[in-house]
């Protein structure tokens, strides 16, 4: 399974793992060039591929364009300017997209038509970044798993399986070197009511459902986006129900991971675990044999936070957290 | 790009549309980090300062001219920080400013010299407790119920075991709130009650008792105060007949200049909302509101209060800073807010001014730790601290073995301090002023060396084509030499070029010596097959 090495030692498998990207063009670009810049074999993008809002340029009359971005109304006079705000929108995780005055006010009124809208711009967005990571990696022979997590429409899966080099492991169990993946994007149920949520006893009969595609001589690696519930990688800010923060500035941390991937680890007993879905949990945490990881997320400052884990058979030789 | 308002552009844009997505949660309001602010700036103290020692050894200082120039001095440093915190979210303040945006060895020689400065303010907060918490506290009831045992516990807690014994309790008991993370999150919830107990019991009740309070009324109270402690009849005439009142001298602006080390102990800490982060981007408002609101109720509560002592009790608040208050049988110069307690003749008065001011203290400690705590996280996960630092607990959901490290650091700092009372005196503001310094280079190079991430931001604005960040920058960094140069000048700064030249190479020591460690530590991490620069390099996005 592993090659040798002249040594006799089996050789080692490396993997870089990042989620959490939330539509930042520039962590996907730099997750993409992660391969060849950690030399590592494969890429596993975790879940959360998608931008969390757009924002609209209203082109006017007179050949300016309005928008209103992070407090700032801005009027742009020319192309130049017009690109320059969509490449600051696009790095802080959002889609920019130029539309008329008419066009924007008969979507506000209409639910329906607006998420169509929505969803093509996301769609289209999200093409590009996959044709991007189809055309690199396949020169240089990476394997990339990209997966969607439960803030990306249910559609996102559909146009990674339009890739002809990214694989999209998600509700599947899935080849990596010399390691089986087994990937779930769903999460437990959020305050946010976001696209692809199950309950803890659907989440459990999934993972049961892939189990039964698991080889036993094979060293397992499990690829979920929701971190395990009370692991230290799952602690969020405590919320109210309109979604303000219980404390402010000093929020209460609690955990809000899964109890059946907490379950599933500890019956399945993967060598590596990789998480993501709670940005401020970034940390790696033992779980028996296991190593459950989050690398966290700060994809709102254009960081890519990712971790680099090497693997020898079915033990983890090293963990290292990188903030490219 | 130009930006217009509103009004000049007519119907606007909506916007975003937010799409139903994880951790769009609402922004912390910024009277949240306000509070903050100001409960870890520690203005109480700096106030005692400047009411008792500024007369005597600042005699050249007009008060709130000085109070004025630290808050115009700092004041770039503390918009620096929040344009940093909007442009860079929750990241860990300095260290990742300056290693991103300068290199990895200036952010963490940086980051250790904030690390052990800030660790050895928790020794001197702890001995604080002691000293001008509990000490006064048991004085006052000592006086009112004449109980000599309760003034011998006053005496014990300001002598150096009482002080120690405290400083390690309290170091104790925070860790133990860190360790059980329902403490902790009690505590966090108890401190704006907190804040409001200490806000009244050692600004607000102190300035409205002294502002209506006579003369007499407060020499009768303050008589009868030393009798109940044991003292001499007539004590207010024979401290004046012992250690005279200086009388007016003239205030030059060099004078007011060094002065400035006092305020500085609260405008420099004023800031440090600025560590933590949010989902999206903060609005332009938040941080910087937060930050400019607290230095200007800062501000305004420094000069209120020298304004009201200064102009009811002038001469008794000078002789506190040299007066010999041992003559007349008070073991110790009262501070402003045992002043106003005895001020009131009220023991009830009294009781909640002393818990606002043990407060003070008691509040600050687990808040600096759990900040030290984060600093240990980033440099664990950046490599350059075992893994296990970063460890959470399963049983109790805490980095027990950070708590442990910062604990032991702590205690180390309560004995040092405790046995060299001395250190107490704003020493370390030197050691904070190095980092702030740092920053502010990394903040003049920001907008070029991250320009996408400047550009991003929402201060991205030009005054003259020229990055108003940078600009910002470059008075935060003109500011703080002038405060280092003070603390470098003055004769009580603790810091004195010419009268403490070990302690400031001591500073400057610390910031060297983590060049050489930081080289160690990547070389052991290389030869564990961990290359820590990794860590830090960017991944080019192109």
């Amino acid at each position: 399974m592993f090659k040798k090495k002249a040594s006799g030692r089996p050789s080692e498998y490396t993997l870089f793992y990042a989620g959490d990207i939330h539509g930042s063009e520039k962590c996907f670009r730099k997750f993409v060039n992660a391969a060849k810049f950690y030399q590592v074999d494969a890429l596993i993008l975790g879940g959360d591929i998608s931008g969390k809002a757009l924002v609209p340029l209203v082109e006017n009359d007179d050949g300016t364009v309005k928008a209103r971005f992070l407090g700032t109304d801005h009027i742009l006079r020319n192309e130049e300017e017009v690109e320059t705000l969509k490449q600051a929108i696009r790095f802080n995780g959002f889609y920019p997209f130029e539309i008329r005055e008419e066009k924007l006010r008969e979507l506000s009124g209409d639910e329906v038509s607006r998420q169509s809208y929505f969803d093509q711009i996301m769609a289209d967005e999200l093409r590009r970044w996959v044709n991007l990571a189809d055309e690199r990696l396949s020169e240089q022979g990476t394997r990339c798993l990209i997966m969607p997590g439960n803030d990306d429409e249910v559609f996102t899966g559909g146009v990674i399986d339009e890739a002809e080099y990214v694989v999209n492991p998600d509700l599947r169990v899935t080849d990596m070197g010399p390691f089986q993946v087994l990937s779930v994007g769903y999460s437990n149920i959020t305050p946010w009511n976001s696209p692809r949520e199950m309950t803890e006893e659907q989440l459990d009969a999934e993972i049961q459902r892939l189990e039964q595609d698991l080889d036993s001589a094979r060293p397992l690696v499990l690829n979920l986006h929701v971190p395990p519930y009370d692991t230290g990688l799952d602690y969020a800010p405590e919320l109210r129900d309109d979604l303000s923060i219980v404390g402010g500035s000093n929020p209460n941390m609690v955990p809000v991971g899964s109890r059946a991937v907490r379950d599933a680890i500890d019956r399945l007993q993967p060598v590596l675990s990789v998480h993501g879905h709670i940005h401020e949990s970034r940390g790696s945490v033992q779980l028996g044999r296991s190593v459950a990881i989050n690398p966290g997320s700060e994809y709102n400052s254009g960081v890519l936070r990712g971790v680099i884990v090497r693997l020898r058979q079915d033990e983890v030789v090293s963990v290292q957290f990188v903030s490219a | 790009m130009t930006n217009e308002s509103n009004g000049a552009s007519g119907t606007l844009a909506p916007s975003f549309f937010a799409r139903q997505a994880t951790g769009l949660t609402r922004e912390v309001s910024w009277v949240d980090a306000l509070f903050y602010n100001l409960l870890w700036s520690s203005i109480p103290l700096s106030l005692a300062f400047i009411l008792a020692f500024g007369p005597s050894e600042f005699p050249h200082a007009s008060p709130y001219g000085t109070v004025l120039a630290t808050l115009a001095l700092a004041m770039p440093c503390a918009i620096l920080y929040a344009m940093f915190s909007a442009a860079v979210p929750r990241s860990g303040g300095d260290y990742t400013w300056i290693t991103r945006t300068l290199n990895p060895v200036l952010g963490f020689m940086s980051n250790v010299s904030f690390i052990f400065w800030v660790t050895f303010f928790i020794g001197v907060y702890a001995v604080y407790l002691g000293s001008y918490g509990l000490a006064p506290a048991f004085r006052v009831l000592a006086s009112y119920f004449q109980s000599p045992s309760m003034l011998s516990a006053s005496n014990w807690f300001a002598g150096e075991t009482g002080s120690i014994v405290v400083g390690l309790v309290v170091v104790a008991l925070s860790a133990a709130v860190l360790i059980l993370g329902r403490g902790l999150r009690t505590f966090m919830k108890l401190q704006k009650w907190a804040f409001g107990v200490w806000f009244g019991g050692a600004v607000v009740i102190p300035f409205i008792i002294v502002a209506v309070v006579s003369k007499g009324t407060f020499v009768a109270h303050f008589d009868n105060y030393v009798r109940g402690l044991g003292g001499q009849p007539n004590a207010y005439a024979a401290l004046l007949k012992a250690s005279p009142p200086l009388g007016a001298s003239s205030h030059t602006l060099g004078g007011s200049l060094l002065m400035m080390v006092l305020p500085f102990y609260t405008v420099g800490f004023i800031f440090q909302s600025t560590y933590f982060g949010g989902e999206i981007k903060r609005a332009r408002s938040s941080a910087m509101k937060s930050i400019v609101w607290a230095e200007v109720a800062a501000g305004a509560m420094l000069l209120l209060g020298i304004a009201i002592f200064g102009m009811r009790l002038s001469d008794f608040m000078g002789i506190t800073g040299y007066g010999n208050f041992a003559k007349i049988g008070v073991p110790a110069a009262p501070l402003y807010t045992e002043v106003a307690s005895i001020a009131s003749g009220n023991i009830v008065l009294s009781i909640i001014i002393s818990i606002g001011m043990i407060l003070v203290f008691i509040t600050w400690i687990p808040q600096t730790m759990l900040l030290v705590s984060r600093s240990l996280f980033a440099w664990s996960f950046d490599g350059l601290l075992p893994a296990k630092v970063s460890d959470v607990n399963p049983k109790t959901h805490s980095p027990v073995f950070a708590v442990g490290i910062i604990s032991v650091l702590s205690a180390v700092s309560v004995v040092i301090v405790g046995l060299h009372p001395n250190l107490t005196f704003v020493v370390g503001l030197l050691g904070l002023t190095v980092t702030y310094i740092l920053v502010s280079v990394a903040g003049i190079a920001f907008p070029f060396c991250q320009k996408d991430v400047f550009e991003a931001s929402p201060f991205n604005g030009r005054i003259g084509g020229f990055p108003t960040m940078s600009l910002v920058a470059i008075l935060s960094l003109i500011g703080m030499g002038v405060i280092t140069t003070t603390l470098l000048l003055a004769q009580y700064s603790g810091t004195s070029w010419e009268y403490n030249r070990s302690r400031v190479i001591l500073c400057i020591s610390i910031v060297v010596l983590a060049a050489p460690l930081y080289y160690v530590i990547r070389a052991i991490r290389k030869s564990q097959g961990v290359n820590i620069d990794l860590a830090y390099q960017e991944i080019p996005p192109e």
